[in-house]
């Protein structure tokens, strides 16, 4: 098997799969976050799978953007976010909670484009920034991908799924995911943190409103090897 | 009730939802650039017969193959439904007690 991962928690949930069913996996992690997140390497080395940076040296694209530049930081994550669950008999709203760097269902244009950067699949008809558009580097790498998968944008499509954008320096979104390791005593992935932000926005304005609203959030992972985006983020400083 | 919620076995589903036939709208199809070698032609190489097949699949209950399930129940999965009583009780909002 081979496949690509952003922030890690694909490519290490395929290792562990193929592992467990006796098969080989190769996965491809966007350079940026393969050279931040050693422990998520690791733990897919663990299971048995190769892990490279992407771009690499293994494919004609990847040379071709490394000879362009040699630290490219990579791109190409799961673009939809936490926090979307199906839609329900009741009066449920869904929420998909995005990132400023890649807000594609925020800003996005709902047409057909391709689903990676360099064209190999065929055109999908998806919320998209541009299959080629540049993104700013934000340590929740999984949602940081140019479109938002065709199922899902149907849906915003025709307003079944909403879509909130936080700005790009994480600073609020992770400054909710530390008070929720203080109350809750669960560290969350930072992808995770976009959903729990959210979660606490909608509490908030359902108080403000003086509504009763059951509010159900995806907590997709755990963030024991994402520690130093926290470090890095809150308290970079030395506080 | 418990603040935590835990699927017995038997209570694990045995079948994954597809959404596809609940859509408000038929999911438009893939297409190809114009001009250019056939995208489409190309699937069957970068993704695997079954995966493929589940994908464009128009059933709304596929079912979960027992080795799969194995594997879930192996993993500890589903994960439980937690409710945030603490984090609510910090925002004042646990207004459902």
């Amino acid at each position: 098997l081979t496949t690509e991962t952003g922030a890690g928690q694909w490519g290490s949930a395929l290792s562990l799969g193929a592992s467990l069913m006796g098969l080989e996996a190769t996965v491809y992690m966007v350079r940026f976050a393969y050279n931040w997140k050693p422990g998520r390497r690791t733990l897919m080395k663990l299971y048995g799978a190769e892990c490279l940076p992407s771009p690499s040296d293994r494919t004609e694209f990847g040379r071709k953007l490394l000879k362009k530049d040699p630290n490219h930081p990579g791109s190409l994550g799961i673009a939809v976010s936490e926090g979307i669950e199906l839609k329900g008999e009741w009066d449920t709203r869904f929420i998909a909670a995005q990132s400023m760097a890649a807000p594609n269902l925020v800003k996005g244009e709902y047409k057909y484009d391709f689903g990676d950067a360099a064209g190999f699949t065929p055109l999908l008809k998806m919320y998209t920034l541009g299959h080629d558009v540049e993104m700013p580097t934000i340590y929740a790498e999984g949602l940081r991908y140019h479109a938002a998968a065709p199922i899902i944008s149907l849906l915003r499509k025709h307003g079944i799924v909403e879509a909130v954008a936080y700005e790009t320096d994480e600073k609020e979104v992770f400054e909710a995911a530390k008070l929720f390791v203080s109350k809750e005593g669960f560290v969350p992935a930072p992808e995770s943190s976009y959903s729990i932000k959210a979660a606490i926005d909608k509490a908030i304005e359902a108080k403000e409103k003086d509504e009763e609203w059951v509010i159900v959030f995806n907590v997709s992972g755990h963030g024991f090897v994402d520690l130093e985006a926290f470090n890095k983020v809150l308290f970079s400083n030395g506080t | 009730m418990s603040d935590v919620v835990y699927l017995a076995p038997e209570e694990i589903p045995k079948k994954w939802y597809n959404i596809l036939p609940d859509l408000p709208e038929p999911l438009p199809e893939p297409r190809d650039p114009e001009g250019e070698e056939s995208r489409i032609d190309l699937l069957p190489k970068i993704f695997l017969k079954t995966a493929l097949k589940q994908e464009f699949s128009k059933r709304r209950w596929i079912r979960i193959p027992d080795e799969v399930l194995e594997m879930y129940m192996h993993i500890y999965r589903p994960r439980p439904l937690v409710r945030a009583r603490r984090l609510e009780k910090f925002l004042k909002t646990d207004i459902l007690g």
